[in-house]
């Protein structure tokens, strides 16, 4: 029972921030989009239209009621916010097709490569510590840790374009475009990975590096454990909280790059959607994706700070121990 | 007895400080001519400069040395795993006979652990903050004894209980952040004992700890030691502690050992000179109140004749800055004042812990104390880490604002003061605080920060402060052409003479010493003292001192508080409550001074 009350005192918290995450990040986008010089629904027939369209006012009455763009701008922030909540993102101006439809659509091909790109990035991260932390020599430690701030100097347009050419043209062994086959999702996912690796082992290495003149490693070294073991067992998880905290924020760089990403290697995907909607000036679309990015990116900081309270048993919720042993503990 | 480094070169070097007739097999360990450098941007620094000593069966051999003397460096050169930058240069290290030097990485980790344990310094950081206390033990077990998973969990949970933790099974499932530093040391007394090994080296392994912590601790590893009839290397800055627990001592002092021989020898009748003087500041083994020194008295009398002095106030004297008109007086010189500067009654301060998983529980960090500084004279405030001793003197110095009690100033009551009149009484009350590193801007000069309080008061212009930090850097016996340099360059006890020297900058009458030199080197420790002495006198100050080290506090104090958990237990004259002690803890706290075995 108290440790339902911890939890729930621990949890309702972070939910309430999730819900501000998402209503701030909704409002932000309704007010950036209405407040944007000129008609929304006009700017849109416009773009697709091209500029010299004529609307009959009565016609662009009864698209305004179709889009979802018909009365006050309070009715609209909250007849949209309702029903957001309830799963219904409007209709597109540019395609006519539902939003949530179209985001379902597209999701899948962004999770793909983004998950791709966010396991790539992390494994080769520990590896290259790894490497670096039982490097025998220190130029050669020195030599590895120089290595990935190179995925981050080099924009995703330029390492997507020289992977396509290597890999695809030369080689011919990955295709350079497309989304059907999970062959088509490896390109894309390395260069995802590349900043977002190079992101994640800035902190993850210093991490260890740091950890590994730490007092702890040194009983642990004085008890015998082989360097390998003092990696996985020492190292690795207290490491591994600092660059838990960064992960969250690469998911937010993630929706971002898949936007680069997927227009270089002409995928489906939420980023080109975007891209497309933005210059369409469809803003039932640019409003939804936001909101559902927005979303994820809440949810996986939610996660973030979960999981930390399993990693860390110093904020650990009432996990498991005996609380008679607690009291006793002095300080 | 005496063996200095550059003479062991020829090889017959490690002599053995056992005596003679030990053959070389009674012998664990034999260190020869061993010498350790750092890499540094500058070059290497020899850290350890051609050491040689033995380490006979079953016997505790300490090593002694101040910071700086390379004891811990030769504590890592002994399992050869040294800090980054870190080499052995030359001399070899013969563990049962067999040379630890050419021995590749994957022999020397079976016998890491295995057949040489190593406790090391810090209980609060050595044990991994992720991993269960059991498990950490039975790493150990299972690395060395091939233990399979039950069987080392249920060997750990017997360790905790050889090592005298209670409750052995629910510690072994808890987390280090969950023990204090006492059982977190014993945790790590247990895996550096866990595989039964022949040699254990411990580097200052309770000086991170409580007295009487320290004491249980170090009576935990002389059983240890007694019934599994290990040899011990016990690395300590605490000649007290080695005279106690060891049976030869060897002095570390600038990478070299300096003298060496049988504990009762080196003690008794130190012949080198770094010895004599280790032992005669050692402040458990020499214990006496300190008295102001000639030149302090000199200075008093010098004063007495000056044209500034006033009699009214007996216990204070203007001294001899007043007369040299630098330093400004103190602002009530003349005026009467009461007899005793400070009072405090009734204070309470409590504060709410929050606990895991909500809820909070209320500590009482102060629980009603009460106390009288009589003027010009050092009230002591005694009492072990969590006793509350710190916030009283917070509080006490109007820093932290107490729940309730009062405090007064030279008979005014000052428990409510704020804002200015509050800033006023800084003029009257100053702080000198424990970590020299930690209360200097690094970023100042030395002049800058002895004359801060004077430019915060607007006191004289600035070649006039300049003049004042210059004669303070006197007063406190540095070298005034020290002015201009920065706090890094210069030793921990030279910043705490700088922050002296800033504390008596602006004139105070009470300066709160909060654990001022319990950071310092013990012959560090001993200067500083004397140094306080001498400048009570001069400057007629009065002192409440704060401090965990009753051998300290017996150095100086005039009346002694002992405090346990937020409450005065026993208060009175230094002698009555030291000769005499009336509480079942103050004689605890007596007993467990180390250094009282040997005297």
């Amino acid at each position: 029972m108290t440790q339902v009350k911890a939890w729930a005192g621990y949890l309702l918290p972070k939910l309430g921030q999730f819900l501000f995450v998402v209503v701030a990040t909704y409002t932000l986008v309704f007010v950036l989009v209405h407040f944007l010089p000129g008609d929304p629904l006009i700017a849109a027939l416009a773009a697709k239209g091209g500029a010299s369209t004529v609307i009959d006012p009565a016609e662009l009455d009864a698209l305004r009621v179709q889009y979802g763009l018909d009365g006050t701008l309070w009715q609209q922030y909250f007849g949209h916010l309702i029903a957001a909540a309830q799963g219904d993102l409007g209709i597109s101006i540019a395609t006519g097709v539902p939003v949530t439809e179209m985001i379902g659509r597209a999701f899948p091909f962004s999770v793909q490569i983004a998950s791709l790109a966010l396991l790539f990035g992390v494994t080769s991260a520990v590896l290259i510590t790894f490497l670096a932390y039982a490097a025998p020599w220190p130029w050669l430690r020195q030599l590895l840790l120089q290595i990935p701030p190179f995925g981050i100097a080099v924009p995703a347009f330029l390492s997507g374009l020289l992977l396509i050419s290597v890999f695809a043209f030369t080689l011919g062994w990955l295709p350079s475009a497309g989304a059907r086959s999970f062959d088509a999702a490896i390109l894309p996912a390395i260069t995802l990975a590349l900043p977002v690796g190079a992101l994640f082992f800035q902190v993850f290495s210093s991490a260890v590096l740091e950890a590994q003149n730490s007092p702890y490693v040194f009983t642990a070294v004085a008890k015998g454990v082989p360097p390998r073991r003092i990696f996985t067992k020492h190292l690795l998880r207290n490491a591994l909280l600092p660059s838990i905290t960064i992960l969250g924020l690469l998911i937010g760089y993630l929706a971002g790059g898949t936007a680069v990403v997927e227009t270089v290697f002409s995928r489906d995907g939420i980023g080109r959607m975007t891209v497309n909607a933005v210059l369409a000036r469809d803003i039932n679309v640019i409003q939804g994706v936001v909101l559902v990015v927005g979303a994820i990116y809440a949810l996986v900081n939610l996660l973030v700070d979960v999981a930390y309270g399993f990693i860390d048993p110093r904020t650990r919720i009432g996990g498991g121990v005996p609380s008679r042993a607690r009291l006793g503990a002095k300080k | 007895m005496i063996e200095h480094g550059s003479g062991a070169k020829t090889g017959s070097g490690a002599n053995s400080v056992a005596g003679d007739g030990a053959a070389a097999d009674d012998n664990i360990l034999v260190v020869r001519d061993l010498h350790v450098s750092y890499a540094t941007r500058s070059g290497p620094v020899a850290a350890v400069r051609g050491i040689s000593f033995v380490v006979p069966r079953g016997k505790i051999v300490a090593i002694v040395g101040e910071s700086g003397s390379g004891k811990s460096t030769t504590s890592q050169a002994l399992i050869r795993r040294l800090a980054s930058g870190g080499r052995i240069d030359s001399g070899s290290i013969e563990f049962e006979g067999r040379d630890l030097g050419p021995m590749s990485e994957r022999e020397l980790r079976s016998i890491r652990g295995g057949r040489i344990g190593f406790v090391p310094q810090d209980p609060s950081k050595s044990l991994n903050p992720l991993m269960r206390v059991g498990d950490q033990i039975a790493e150990a077990l299972r690395l060395h004894l091939k233990l399979d998973k039950a069987a080392a969990a249920t060997e750990a949970v017997r360790i905790l209980a050889e090592v005298g933790l209670p409750d052995p099974d629910a510690r072994a499932t808890q987390f280090p952040h969950e023990l204090s530093g006492g059982m977190r040391q014993r945790v790590l007394i247990g895996i550096a004992w866990a595989c039964n090994p022949q040699l254990v080296i411990a580097d200052e392994p309770t000086s991170a700890l409580d007295v009487t912590v320290q004491r249980h601790v170090l009576d935990n590893i002389d059983e240890l030691v007694r019934r599994h009839n290990t040899s011990v290397v016990l690395v300590t800055h605490d000649l007290a502690v080695a005279a106690d627990r060891a049976d030869y001592v060897a002095v570390m002092s600038n990478g070299e050992i300096v003298e060496q021989g049988t504990t009762e020898q080196v003690l008794s009748s130190p012949t080198h000179e770094y010895t004599k003087k280790l032992v005669e500041s050692a402040p458990g083994l020499a214990s006496r109140r300190l008295t102001p020194s000639l030149t302090a008295l000199g200075e008093q009398q010098q004063s007495s004749a000056g044209k500034l002095f006033t009699h009214t106030r007996p216990a204070q004297p203007a001294g001899s800055a007043t007369a040299s008109g630098a330093i400004p007086a103190h602002s009530g010189a003349d005026a009467a004042g009461a007899t005793n500067i400070l009072e405090v009654s009734n204070l309470v301060k409590t504060f709410a812990l929050r606990r895991q998983g909500g809820g909070s529980q209320v500590l009482r960090a102060v629980d009603d104390v009460s106390f009288v500084v009589p003027r010009g004279s050092t009230f002591s405030i005694v009492g072990e880490s969590g006793s509350g001793k710190t916030t009283t003197a917070r509080i006490a110095a109007r820093i932290a604002s107490a729940d309730s009690g009062t405090v007064s100033f030279d008979g005014t009551d000052v428990t409510s003061l704020s804002g200015e009149a509050l800033r006023q009484l800084r003029r009257r009350v100053q702080v000198v605080y424990q970590n020299p590193f930690g209360s200097l801007d690094p970023k100042m000069s030395i002049e800058k920060i002895i004359a801060e309080p004077l430019r915060a008061f607007r006191v004289g212009d600035r070649t006039h402060r300049a003049e004042v930090a210059r004669e303070l850097l006197e007063h406190v016996s540095l070298s005034p052409s020290l002015a201009q340099r920065r706090p890094t360059e210069l030793s921990g006890g030279q910043r705490q003479r700088v922050a002296i020297a800033r504390s008596l900058a602006i004139g105070p009458e009470l300066i709160v010493l909060d654990e001022p030199v319990s950071a310092l080197d013990v012959s560090v420790q001993e200067q500083i003292l004397q140094l306080l002495v001498d400048l009570q006198v001069q400057f007629g100050l009065s002192y409440l001192f704060i401090s965990h080290d009753l051998g300290v506090i017996r150095q100086i104090s005039d009346h002694i508080a002992v405090m346990r958990s937020g409450k005065v237990l026993e208060a009175g004259t230094a002698h009555d409550v030291l000769a005499n002690p009336q509480h079942e803890y103050t004689r605890e706290l007596l007993a467990a001074i180390p250094g009282q075995r040997a005297v």
